[in-house]
């Protein structure tokens, strides 16, 4: 890290928000807010492209969002990674959110040049702690078609958590922020100590904000006029799109005068036409008709809040203070509501709009990412590696220096050297280093003392000899660090791993691993990929998932490495061995590498998915699944007095429901909706998993034990010592599969035990008969009647004569007569077979 | 004289002719096509041979002359028959020739049956002679080695040679040692031999000694090459049934390349006969006091194992039996609650758990590194060496249920591969079953087999019925009968000896 | 040891050897601010590409310290509770070397061994004509 230090090293942060973008700078001593073209220091995140391709960002487009919808865009962020394409119709074009978002990034960029004089290359953006892969990937790319040159992203909740840390004086302990934004929802749980900030765990949920609250009020209002003017009001009706826009509009403005107010009226006039009539809406709300409007969306933040304490083993009481963060936390009934349900007091004096920007640039500091563009060093004099934090809560940090050679494209190693020793001062006078001795590579290390809470300037000094202390010009001369807050590197939000065969999950990085994070596995192909070519080769697929459940198809897949038919030298069998490396980096980009040792060859395309299309009739199709089987789910349920899986069952059909609503919204044209409601049908297809193994468990163990009990009479009467031996082992290993809940286990434990009763069945000399007799009792199931007869015929005559092999052949061309159930029930020897 | 032998050489084959009219003749039309009987035509080209013979003795050729001609065409055919796969296979191949290698031994009118195959076996041969891989002949046989129908030896085996050749050393052991499990009608001598050539030098090469002593008992069966390897693998490990020197000798002077293999013999002719075995330094786990507490020596102990080449199933089990007494009582946890303490945290009983885990799974791993099989019939394992020979034997049985999950999957899909790939997964699945062996002991086998069973039996009739694919086929169904008699699964007994009867 | 064998061995040895104390040379008692600076000296050598930095023994042999290996280290000594199982894994006892071996007294173990004659014939296939040298 070569670093110029002629002015201070400025970090920039940005707040890429929902409804208001932000930028701050930090310049190692405090942390000013960029002011945009309107003198405001939040720029709306709007984005207008008029008919000739003018392209208008913030407030200025923002005054036409209810006039001209179809050319000014809002609300991007909750379209990020999606392949929701973004239409300007005056000027026909469509962008994808990335490109539109890059935009508002752009806009941000040049109020940061407006503030520092230059324009800058790096910046921290922050993006909501659970945003998964493609959302984090499509961010960086924005960054990337704004102009940025190296851009790192942070979580919205550590970057709140580093500003609110800065700020308090003293920050030891456990605090939460809350983080309730226009389209998210975080909760982080942090922990400070010595000035070391940890995030210590996060959680939220990904669809809920403050403009749920805002449709929570607009469905007020829909059924209050609805029920005034005698007819229906939908937001699934599509027809009332633009109407609906300018309604939601108008509650916004109402709700946020009720955080002063006691009362407001919402008044629209002719705000719908339906069937020729105009319907005015004129609705009266007062502060306890918001409250009550939003109180089950508050609830549900306070229940991730009191999820996320309790899996970090934390009672409430132990919460020292929450942060509040985000537009919606200004409301009275929300801060009473969370304040009464988590007990612990507020941060005050920092503001929820802004705190996010500032923490990125706090973050950049940390990260050592200086927007400044890389000088030029000065001529003539030796360039110098230095390492050092830019920011650190140490007071005594290590900085590590090494003298380049030549163009200082490398490390000085052999050769003359052109030093031979390092003195580093503070520039205040109060720390000196002794003279340190260059190694044989030209490198030192180095203990400097930091004053607290400000940025410490060093100057470094090379010297040729030991006795004669001539100084070596050196680049940089001088460098900075500032004394703060450390923080290790930002944690992973969700867990990242590859599905497997079995539908189960091969984690690679767990929730809370420090990016960016490289890692390496093993897998074994199950099916042959054969070398084809051609227009449809076989492809093997390693699916990469992210999310923290067991069974692979409820996690989120976020890409796909993909080795096809075509691309291989020579067929990879089953059973071949893949070495794969999962690779992710703090901007959200994940790569693949598979390298198939068979065949000496790597694979490295990794095919980026999108956020899956949520079309309402699919997810029509979905509720109603799901609805069926929960009802059965119910019966089973009731029938077993559970009360535990009903009250499981309520919570998804409350799920259900809400995911109902979401889809009716989505019909009336609102893709975010969507994408709400495909979340929320996850989650609860996993809860009905969840019920349904505990539904077959009962059954499974009641056939564990008939069929221990069969095979226990069985195998020691006619079963051969090894055979005996064999139940042995297979009846410890189903009791301790009952005990452990295992189901997969006992299943294959079961399958021994049937063999094994089967073999010994087979030998008890009335065996072939009994089975004929059984088979011969089904006889009019058979699926050709007439063979079946002629064959018990023929059974009953080789009973005469004792004609045993012929009975048993007899039984075979039986039994292949029969329907395929009767024959399972045969050879799993269950009830009936005696 | 000639010309009364010469007559009476045509008599015969004459009779032979007529013989041989009537018993080709098919009495029903077969579902499948047999392979075509080429008895008839080597009749009549004899026939031709002896009547062009007989003109030799008349007189010179001459092009224009019709009888002259009706000699140099059988002659010709004799030549394709007796002459042209020598040709292909011990001078082309060794020239490294690939293209002309495997044409001219498709020219071959020797070993009817597989003439494919051994033109293929000849190029695949060709292929290692060559002095840098040949990516393009590499291709240009594996695209033939694909699109072969009616797999028999000669194909697999130049199918492994390929693999190989590109590097892929254990994808190549599977296919060869999977010719062993083909019907003998299904396979030429020559290409079970090129294959024990391959395995026994490929085990040299890694110093498996034992593995080459493994591969046969008898020159015939696996060739002159591994039986030479053979015998010198017995004087290396000073085996009791080694050959004396003279003895060894001779073995050298009867095998091929005796100039490339002088040097390892003579390494074999330097061990005393009746010399005894140079034992290993052995490997022991060191003595740790308990003066540190039962989790530091249980520790050390872990370090030790970790550290040993060869770890035996007791060093594993004497192991993990001090973790079990250092997780007994609660003395860890109160460890663990007094750091906690100190650092911060919160949950010093999960912080146990995982460690637990930890053990567990890096005991398992170190079974699963060394191939060891724990038997609790002859030692008390305890609790963890019990947990990670559990997993031991789940993780090899998931792998054996998926490959066979895959292949039964497909079957039923009528998802077909090409023959040679079909056979691959076969030999993929057949070498996780038998290393699920191994590992996981009679339990294992029982569970395996059934799903196995199930699976491979779908494969193997549709390949048999529908695909004409009887020779791998066959061997499927061999592999599950033998199978079959192992855990003693009478019905599969005798449905798959009914199955095996049918043949090739 | 086929590949498989290999990777099992490289997991059965992770556990000692990718020990965040040992990636980072720390005693167990240390304190997170000495974790910190630590993990940024290194971070800071490996970056400059410092040879000294780029080792660090085990009682499992010597590991291939890299910056990712020191940021995973530091993330899991952060974290209290992952550290704790950390630092169960670092309370290894000395182990007693086993017996001396009798030889060693007479320095033979200091003389050229003569290769095992069952060793490895490298050779063995290009002898046989499969590929090359």
């Amino acid at each position: 890290m070569l670093r110029s230090v002629s002015v201070r090293p400025q970090y920039v942060g940005i707040d890429l928000g929902t409804t208001n973008s932000t930028a701050a700078v930090f310049d190692g001593d405090k942390v000013t807010l960029v002011r945009n073209a309107q003198g405001g220091s939040l720029t709306p995140s709007v984005v207008r492209i008029d008919a000739r391709g003018n392209v208008t960002v913030g407030d200025r487009a923002r005054r036409f969002l209810e006039s001209d919808p179809q050319n000014t865009r809002s609300e991007l962020k909750r379209l990020m990674g999606t392949a929701e394409q973004v239409e300007f119709v005056a000027a026909r074009v469509k962008k994808k959110p990335e490109e539109v978002a890059a935009e508002v990034l752009k806009s941000l960029r040049a109020d940061v040049k407006e503030h520092l004089g230059f324009v800058p290359a790096n910046a921290v953006i922050a993006v909501p702690a659970l945003f998964e892969i493609p959302q984090s990937s499509a961010t960086s790319e924005a960054a990337r078609l704004a102009g940025f040159e190296r851009v790192e992203l942070i979580q919205e909740p550590v970057a709140s958590a580093l500003a609110a840390g800065w700020s308090a004086e003293d920050t030891s302990g456990a605090w939460l922020v809350y983080d309730l934004g226009g389209g998210t929802f975080d909760v982080s749980l942090l922990e400070t100590r010595d000035g070391l900030l940890r995030v210590v765990g996060h959680d939220g949920d990904n669809f809920l904000g403050g403009r749920d609250f805002d449709w929570a009020i607009v469905d007020h209002v829909l059924r209050e006029t609805s029920s005034a003017a005698g007819c229906t009001l939908s937001r699934a009706d599509a027809a009332l799109g633009p109407s609906l826009r300018k309604l939601k509009s108008v509650v916004e403005e109402a709700k946020i005068e009720l955080t002063r107010a006691q009362e407001a009226t919402i008044i629209l006039p002719a705000a719908f036409e339906i069937g020729g009539r105009t319907i005015d809406v004129d609705v009266h709300i007062t502060r306890d008709i918001l409250n009550g409007l939003t109180a089950p969306l508050v609830d549900r933040s306070i229940d991730v809040c009191k999820r996320l304490v309790k899996a970090h083993g934390l009672t409430l009481d132990q919460i020292g203070r929450v942060v509040l963060v985000g537009g919606p936390t200004v409301m009275p009934g929300l801060r009473s509501r969370v304040k009464e349900a988590l007990g612990a007091p507020f941060s005050e004096g920092l503001d929820p709009m802004t705190l996010v920007a500032q923490g990125a640039a706090l973050y950049a500091a940390t990260a050592g990412l200086d927007a400044r563009p890389a000088s030029a060093p000065e001529a003539a004099a030796h360039k110098l590696w230095l390492q050092y934090p830019a920011m650190t809560s140490d007071l005594t940090p290590h900085v590590v220096g090494r003298i380049a050679e030549g163009s200082g494209s490398k490390p000085a190693g052999l050769g003359k050297p052109v030093a031979r020793s390092v003195r580093i001062s503070r520039a205040d006078g109060g720390f000196q280093t002794q003279d340190i001795s260059l190694d044989g590579d030209g490198a030192f290390v180095a203990l400097v003392e930091l004053q607290t809470r400000r940025p410490n300037v060093f100057k470094v000094e090379l010297f040729d000899g030991a006795t004669e202390r001539k100084p070596v010009p050196c680049s940089p001369s001088t460098f900075t660090i500032v004394q703060g807050l450390t923080i290790g590197d930002p944690p992973l939000s969700r867990t990242i791993g590859v599905a497997l065969a079995d539908d189960t999950v091969r984690v690679y990085f767990e929730r809370g691993a420090p990016l960016p994070a490289r890692r390496t596995f093993m897998h074994q192909t199950v099916e042959t990929i054969a070398r084809i070519q051609g227009q449809s080769p076989p492809i093997l697929k390693i699916p990469i998932v992210q999310g923290e459940l067991s069974r692979a198809h409820l996690c989120r897949l976020v890409g796909t490495l993909e080795i096809p038919g075509n691309g291989i030298t020579a067929t990879l069998p089953a059973g071949s061995q893949i070495e794969l490396t999962l690779e992710l980096d703090r901007g959200g980009h994940l790569s693949a590498r598979a390298f198939i040792p068979a065949l000496s060859q790597v694979f490295e395309k990794v095919a980026h998915l999108l956020v899956p299309d949520a079309s309402p009739e699919v997810l029509t199709k979905s509720i109603a699944d799901l609805r069926s089987r929960m009802g059965t789910l119910r019966v089973e349920a009731t029938r077993r007095n559970s009360p535990n899986a009903l009250g499981r069952l309520t919570f998804v059909e409350c799920a259900i429901a809400e995911a109902e609503r979401d889809v009716e919204a989505a019909k009336g044209g609102d893709a975010d909706a969507a994408q709400k409601a495909r979340r929320s049908l996850i989650d609860a297809e996993a809860i009905l998993d969840e019920q349904d193994s505990e539904k077959k468990w009962p059954e499974l163990d009641h056939e564990a034990r008939l069929s221990l009990s069969a095979a226990a009479s069985f195998v020691s009467e006619y079963g051969t010592k090894a055979e005996q031996k064999l139940l042995q082992e297979a009846t410890d290993s189903v009791e301790r599969a009952r005990k452990d809940r295992d189901a997969v286990e006992l299943e294959r434990q079961l399958r021994v035990v049937r063999n094994l009763t089967h073999a010994a069945f087979n030998r008890h000399p009335e065996s072939t008969k009994w089975l004929f007799e059984d088979a011969a009792s089904e006889l009019d199931r058979a699926t050709d009647l007439v063979r079946a007869k002629k064959l018990v015929d023929d059974g009953r005559r080789a009973i005469d004569r004792n004609d045993m092999p012929a009975l048993r052949t007899i039984v075979r061309e039986l039994q292949k007569l029969m329907p395929a159930d009767v024959r399972e029930r045969q050879r799993g020897y269950e009830s009936g077979v005696r | 004289m000639n010309a009364a032998f010469m007559g009476l050489l045509a008599a015969v084959l004459f009779t032979k002719v007529v013989i041989a009219l009537f018993s080709a003749r098919p009495k029903k039309q077969s579902k499948h096509p047999r392979p075509t009987d080429y008895r008839l035509f080597l009749i009549i080209v004899l026939l031709l041979l002896a009547g062009g013979l007989a003109r030799l003795e008349e007189g010179p050729f001459r092009l224009n002359d019709v009888r002259s001609m009706a000699t140099a065409v059988p002659l010709a055919m004799f030549i394709g028959m007796f002459v042209v796969w020598p040709l292909a296979r011990h001078v082309f191949a060794p020239l490294g020739m690939v293209r002309t290698a495997y044409y001219v031994g498709y020219a071959s009118w020797a070993s009817p049956e597989d003439r494919i195959g051994r033109a293929l076996m000849a190029g695949a041969i060709a292929l290692h002679r060559k002095s840098q891989f040949d990516a393009e002949s590499a291709s240009f046989l594996e695209e033939r080695i694909t699109s072969q129908k009616g797999l028999r030896g000669g194909g697999i085996v130049a199918a492994a040679a390929s693999a190989a050749a590109r590097g892929d050393r254990e994808g190549a052991r599977a296919l060869f040692l999977s010719i062993g499990q083909l019907d003998p009608r299904a396979t030429t001598r020559e290409a079970i031999h090129i294959a024990y050539e391959w395995l026994a030098a490929d085990a040299a090469g890694r110093g498996a000694w034992q593995e080459v002593i493994d591969l046969g008992i008898s020159s015939s069966h696996v060739g002159r090459s591994a039986w030479l390897l053979i015998q010198v693998a017995k004087r290396l490990l000073c085996k009791p049934d080694a050959p004396t020197r003279n003895a060894l000798l001779l073995h050298w002077l009867f095998a091929p390349r005796r100039r490339h293999t002088f040097a390892i013999v003579e390494r074999a002719l330097s061990i005393e006969d009746n010399a005894s075995m140079i034992e290993d330094e052995e490997e022991n786990l060191p003595t740790v006091s308990d003066s540190e507490g039962p989790l530091a020596k249980a520790l050390a102990l872990h370090v030790a194992l970790l550290s040993m080449k060869k770890p035996t199933a007791v060093d594993i089990v004497y192991t993990a039996r001090s973790f079990d007494i250092a997780f007994e009582g609660d003395a860890l946890l109160s460890l663990l609650q007094k750091r906690a303490e100190v650092i911060g945290a919160s949950r010093p009983d999960d912080a146990l758990r995982r460690f637990r885990d930890d053990v567990e799974d890096s005991l398992f791993h170190l079974l699963k590194a060394h191939s060891i099989a724990l038997d609790d019939t002859k030692m008390d394992l305890g609790e963890f060496a019990s947990a990670a020979q559990r997993r031991l034997r789940d993780e090899t049985l998931a792998v054996i249920e998926a490959l066979s999950d895959a292949v039964g999957n497909r079957a039923r899909e009528k998802r077909a591969l090409s023959a040679i790939d079909e056979w691959r997964e076969f030999a993929a699945l057949k070498m996780a079953y038998e290393r699920g062996m191994r590992l996981g002991g009679p339990e294992l086998r029982y569970l395996a087999f059934t799903k196995v069973h199930t699976d491979l039996s779908a494969l193997a009739v549709w390949l048999f019925n529908e695909r004409g694919e009887r020779p791998i086929a066959n061997a499927m169904l061999r592999f599950l009968l033998s199978e079959a008699q192992a855990v003693g699964d009478a019905e599969a007994i005798e449905l798959q000896t009914k199955n095996v009867a049918i043949g090739v | 040891m086929d590949s498989e064998q290999q990777s099992a061995t490289l997991s059965a040895l992770a556990r000692v050897r990718e020990n965040a104390f040992f990636v980072l040379e720390l005693d167990i008692a240390c304190s997170r601010m000495e974790m910190e600076r630590q993990a940024q000296k290194l971070l800071a050598m490996l970056e400059l590409g410092l040879s000294s930095a780029t080792t660090y023994s085990t009682p499992v042999g010597t590991g291939i310290r890299d910056a990712d290996k020191v940021r995973l280290a530091s993330a899991r000594l952060r974290d209290p509770e992952k550290r704790l199982e950390e630092e169960l894994w670092a309370r290894i006892a000395k182990a007693e070397k086993p017996p001396p071996d009798p030889d060693a007294d007479l320095g033979l173990e200091d003389l050229p061994k003569k290769p095992r004659p069952d060793a490895p014939w490298p050779n063995a296939l290009p002898a046989f004509g499969w590929g090359r040298k």
